[in-house]
């Protein structure tokens, strides 16, 4: 347990000394600008731009650190051999790769936190008050970053190419969102043979739009909230479990 | 064949998970479709894809609100040699139905479409078709009731009633400034001086429009009022 926690951490140091607080920074500095542009723009409906905007920039931006990190981290240790010197030492294979992603979750959810934070003070100077939904969506855009970058980790063992992992992640990303309107296209079709395929690929995909915790802001409606989180977590484990037999299998 | 097993495996446990998912949680299909403008289409189907359908309907609503503030000629030219509200702004109503379309949940864009067609534009046909669309998407908002009401007591010609109906949406903060003027103005054009005075300091203190703002400031002036 500790050797992942020092794996971990170890990751966790790394990410911040790298892009995820970067990115934060400009995270600020475009929310500022555009900020000063919805306000004339959105009139009355200021605040609600500014929370919308916000938060997709703070998912957007969390999604893709996450991502090229998931992708690379053990392709790269594995290109560059530092993984043997890790692996050379008292360390499992699925102690390294817990650890890693384990590292790299907790930087992506710290730079997604800071985003947040300066976000809400923005927020707060604008004279908005807080709304607990706030918290449920920026739950639900952790969510959803994680399980995607679950599957990336997986692709990237998988395919051991950067770009396929990345990509292949990337519209699986895009299909999650559209789950209710392929249900719906699924529902509609007049030949249910030949909407199997979709059927299926619609049973497999991650249901990110249950995720999108973002959506249900205006109705205030979370009852189920707890219910997507949870989805997320066991999506995520079972990936992260399937990368790690990969990884155990895997020869260098 | 050994990656095909793990793969067999993968799609195995996101299949029971997915499943569990949607019989614990089975997610509304949206059956009234979507409407996608033209000129969006290809944005819109990006923000949908990332997941942002409300940021989507909000630059909906300021193209809306870009779109009514640009002066308009008689052929429905946006031009700037007349003044603001002299226009037809024929897309008034189809942009706001686009705007529910993809977040039903948004009723600001109706309420604001619905009165600048019915007390601005002087067609409460074309608003109530709004307001029903409106129903359609979200039935249970009272709101959408109380505006075609108002809309249609207005279309009688009965000032008084359309106030009796708009006073008690003045006191929510999402009710767009337009219709809160409006309100202002029709309790000052009856005589409820002192009324019509606390709405308009409401709008030149607290709205977010500059340009209510200002005419606000105007109104209380005009009627010698203290800002």
């Amino acid at each position: 347990m500790s050797r992942l926690f020092v794996l971990a951490v170890n990751a966790w140091q790394e990410n911040l000394r790298g892009r995820f607080f970067l990115l934060s920074f400009f995270f600020g500095l475009i929310l500022l600008y555009v900020s000063l542009l919805l306000g004339i723009l959105a009139a009355d409906q200021e605040l609600r731009v500014l929370v919308d905007f916000g938060l997709a920039l703070i998912e957007i931006i969390g999604l893709a650190g996450a991502l090229f990190g998931a992708c690379t981290a053990l392709l790269r240790e594995i290109e560059n051999k530092t993984i043997y010197l890790v692996l050379s030492r008292p360390v499992r294979r699925w102690e390294l790769l817990v650890g890693r992603f384990l590292g790299l979750m907790l930087s992506a959810w710290a730079a997604m936190a800071v985003m947040g934070l300066f976000h809400l003070a923005l927020l707060f100077l604008k004279g908005w008050s807080w709304e607990n939904a706030y918290l449920w969506a920026w739950l639900g855009s952790c969510a959803k970053v994680w399980v995607t970058a679950s599957l990336g980790l997986f692709l990237s063992l998988f395919s051991s190419s950067v770009m396929t992992a990345g990509a292949i992640a990337a519209i699986l990303w895009t299909l999650g969102h559209f789950l209710p309107e392929m249900r719906a296209l699924i529902a509609r079709s007049p030949d249910q043979a030949a909407a199997l395929p979709m059927q299926l690929l619609s049973l497999v995909i991650p249901d990110l739009q249950c995720l999108n915790l973002r959506d249900k802001i205006a109705a205030s409606s979370f009852d189920q909230a707890w219910l997507g989180l949870g989805y997320a977590a066991l999506y995520s484990l079972v990936w992260t479990g399937l990368s790690v037999w990969l990884l155990k299998r895997k020869e260098f | 064949m050994e990656r095909l097993a793990i793969l067999a495996i993968a799609l195995g446990a996101g299949l029971g998970l997915n499943g569990a998912l949607r019989r614990l949680n089975p997610a509304p299909v949206d059956s009234a479709g979507i409407t996608l403008a033209h000129g969006s289409a290809v944005e819109n189907a990006a923000l949908f894809s990332l997941g942002m359908r409300r940021l989507a309907a909000d630059l909906g609503l300021i193209r809306l609100l870009i779109y009514y503030g640009t002066p308009e000629d008689h052929h429905g030219h946006h031009t700037v040699a007349e003044h603001f509200g002299s226009g037809h702004y024929p897309e008034l109503g189809p942009r706001a139905m686009r705007i529910l379309d993809l977040d039903p949940s948004f009723s600001y864009a109706p309420i604001y479409s619905a009165g600048a067609l019915a007390f601005n534009l002087d067609r409460p046909e074309e608003a109530l078709a709004v307001l029903r669309h409106a129903l359609s998407r979200d039935p249970g908002n009272p709101e959408y009731h109380r505006y075609a009401g108002a809309i249609g007591f207005h279309k009688k010609g009965d000032p008084r009633k359309v106030l009796e109906l708009l006073e008690p949406a003045l006191e929510n903060e999402a009710t767009p400034t337009m219709i809160k003027h409006l309100a202002a103005f029709l309790f000052e054009r009856s005589g409820q001086r002192e009324r019509a005075v606390s709405i308009y300091r409401e709008i030149a203190q607290a709205s977010r429009d500059e340009g209510y703002r200002r005419m606000a400031q105007e109104a209380l002036r005009r009627l010698g009022a203290e800002l």
